[in-house]
């Protein structure tokens, strides 16, 4: 039996508390409306996190695993990713994959809105960088973000904190790149270097992608929500969203949850913003059928579900004879290259890819990796196999611009259900022709600036299977009612009052990483629907 | 040490027993210098105990007990010379995932003791509180890069 929630009926119900959700509750929130925003996770625990225990890198392994298949926490939900090259990652709690992410924050290019125009494949976004610009700045501030102006691979950004230290490893990798005359730039981190805003500048944990117990990281936990907070967005952690409901004029009249007693709860709204993500977004459409919407909410299209994007990722690592301590320092934040990240007609792929740097792993990844790789054998050659890696090695990801394909889809799995019984996603998802030679190229290029930093060995593999953390394009944005499922302001066409702020909006996937971008785009749709708010609550 | 841990450390043979520890250094064997401690030395033995895994280990040991008596008519644990290998080898290629799961788990083990993590040079301490120094390094090498002027499409 669904009971109804004590509080009757909020202006604006949130779905999901992690980047874009608490990006458009802080942005909603200094509009003298009711603003609820329903968590499936929990509140953090910096404390808790690896890093402040001996045994974090076994930590990171189980229930601090990017994984939600392994991870399998109560806030998790199983995803069926077996028919994919690539296994699903996110994180479930307050601050949603913030939690869990690494930091690398770059933005889209201008050029990456709109790729149907420069090179002729899937669409142009129906806005612009230039739009964007003043929310991805904006968001920067919001955020906390290091990083260093002046970048010949973008339009001017300034504003960051100074950047992220490069290190021996750093040091040693750009003037590989110098040697071949390659872009590189140090990252755009959403790591703070300096004190910021109340929190305490990094100090070089380690770790970033097990939680930042310094606080240094820019999780949303830390930056947006205490703000949304305290102007009064009511966020109810814990609480599993089953469907959004709809009236008999088919507009969204709210959400049924599961509470943290596990009742099933009806929240009423009059403006319902889902941000859970480009698997829990249209999970939840998919489960959200009504007589109305037969085929899922805002679904009209066929297009919920479709266009999956997530950036294929490819590795290399080069091992150096100079201790060059590659186990200090931010792992996912050193430098990145977008030397190959635009169209060159010469090449045999359209679009591009960025080179982001890593820093070496810890002493039990470093061991892990070696010894099922073979390169690190049982028995005498042991100590000295692990003593040549560890500390020695820099690792280079290959970030692919994933094209939209309608056949990459999530669709509900028909056994396979989370805790409170809602059908899991199904992940079908191939590497397209143009991913698999950009992924080629990116992985011998990855080589070769290796060998031009001085390795003496290296090794490269793609695609890696851990590695779909970037989750986009399955609710894609359009000016066509018939191709896509929100409009130019995030409002889904089928639905006025429901609107959609994650990268499940994206209608391609750039080649970076997508937070940044994501964000700008949620505070860019909250002050369009700032605009419309009278009309959208009569 | 809890007591029904104590009942499945007792189920292991003094063979099976010896077994293991052949088999954690033939794995991870100490350093020659003796710097790193041989995986034997390491309180594997009681983690796998901790974590209700002796039946799935008594699995494995059985079958490189089995194989010795098989092929030498003695126990492992006293076969001379390169003999254990031989036999080691032979039951891990017929067992190729345990094993890998094995020296996952000697692995993790070995690499979180607090002896490993000082004798490869690290403090033993988690990175928080005290975090650690990363050198600035050199930003003048941006030079050339900045220099190249931009490259990216509008």
């Amino acid at each position: 039996m669904t009971v109804n929630s004590p509080m009757e009926l909020v202006d604006i119900l949130i779905i999901g508390a992690g980047a874009s959700g608490a990006a458009a509750a802080w942005g909603l929130s200094e509009s003298n409306v009711r603003i609820m925003c329903l968590e499936q996770g929990d509140f953090m625990d910096p404390l808790n996190y690896p890093s402040t225990k001996l045994n974090w890198e076994v930590l990171r392994r189980h229930e601090f695993s990017f994984n939600p298949n392994i991870r399998k926490l109560a806030a998790d939900y199983p995803i069926n990713d077996k028919d994919s090259p690539i296994a699903i990652a996110n994180f479930n709690g307050v601050g949603g994959s913030t939690i869990l992410y690494s930091g690398h924050f770059p933005r889209f290019h201008p050029s990456d809105f709109k790729v149907k125009t420069l090179d002729g494949v899937a669409d142009d976004w129906p806005i612009s960088y230039t739009q964007l610009e003043p929310f991805f700045k904006l968001n920067d501030r919001m955020m906390g973000v290091s990083g260093l102006s002046g970048d010949p691979a973008y339009p001017p950004i300034d504003g960051m904190l100074p950047p992220v230290p490069l290190g021996k490893l750093g040091e040693t990798i750009a003037k590989g790149f110098n040697k071949l005359g390659w872009h590189w730039w140090p990252a755009y981190s959403a790591i703070i270097t300096r004190n910021y805003e109340g929190r305490e500048k990094c100090i070089n944990l380690g770790p970033c992608n097990t939680g930042c117990a310094q606080g240094a990281k820019s999780s949303v936990d830390i930056t947006y929500w205490p703000h949304a907070l305290r102007n009064g967005v009511i966020l109810k952690a814990r609480c599993r969203v089953r469907e959004i409901t709809v009236d008999a004029k088919g507009s969204a009249t709210g959400a049924i949850y599961y509470d943290q007693n596990g009742t099933e709860t009806f929240q009423r709204a009059r403006i319902v913003i889902l941000a859970a993500n480009g698997i829990g977004t249209p999970r939840l459409l998919l489960n959200s059928r009504s007589d109305h919407f037969p085929n899922g909410l805002a679904n009209r299209s066929g297009m919920v579900g479709r266009n999956l994007m997530l950036h294929p990722l490819g590795y290399v690592e080069g091992l150096f004879h100079e201790n060059i301590e590659s186990h200090i320092g931010p792992q996912g934040c050193c430098l990145s290259s977008m030397e190959f990240y635009e169209t060159d007609a010469s090449r045999d792929f359209v679009c591009g890819y960025t080179m982001q740097i890593l820093r070496g792993a810890g002493p039990l990844e470093t061991a892990l990796a070696g010894v099922s790789r073979r390169e690190i054998p049982w028995g005498p050659g042991h100590h000295d196999a692990f003593a040549a890696r560890f500390g020695h090695a820099i690792g280079l990801a290959v970030i692919v611009e994933d094209l939209p394909e309608p056949d990459n889809c999530i669709t509900l799995d028909t056994v396979l259900v989370d805790g409170h019984g809602i059908p899991a996603p199904k992940i079908r998802y191939r590497l397209s022709e143009n991913s698999k030679r950009m992924l080629t190229h990116g992985l011998v290029m990855g080589k070769k600036v290796m060998t031009a930093a001085g390795s003496w060995k290296n090794m490269a593999f793609g695609p890696v299977r851990n590695a779909g953390w970037h989750l986009m394009g399955t609710a894609r944005m359009g000016k066509d009612p018939k191709t896509s499922v929100v409009n130019e302001i995030g409002a889904c066409h089928d639905v006025n009052n429901l609107f959609i702020v994650d990268s499940s909006i994206f209608v391609t996937s750039g080649a970076v990483n997508p937070v940044s971008t994501m964000q700008a785009l949620s505070l860019y749709i909250v002050d369009q629907i700032k605009k419309k708010l009278p009309n959208l609550l009569q | 040490m809890p007591e029904d841990t104590l009942i499945k450390t007792e189920s292991l043979t003094e063979d099976e027993k010896g077994t293991l520890d052949l088999l954690l250094d033939m794995i991870i064997p100490a350093s020659l210098d003796g710097q790193m401690p041989s995986a034997s030395e390491i309180n594997i033995y009681e983690v796998l105990c901790a974590e209700n895994m002796v039946p799935w280990l008594h699995e494995g040991l059985k079958c490189i007990v089995d194989e010795a008596q098989q092929k030498a008519g003695q126990s492992v644990s006293v076969l001379g010379g390169s003999l254990h290998i031989d036999v080691v080898e032979r039951v891990r290629r017929k067992h190729p995932r345990y094993f890998a799961t094995l020296a996952n788990i000697i692995i993790q083990c070995y690499y979180q003791d607090p002896r490993v993590i000082k004798a490869i040079g690290l403090e033993v301490r988690p990175p928080f509180p005290r975090g650690y120094l990363l050198e600035e390094g050199d930003f003048c090498l941006l030079e050339t890069v900045y220099e190249r002027g931009p490259i990216y499409r509008h």
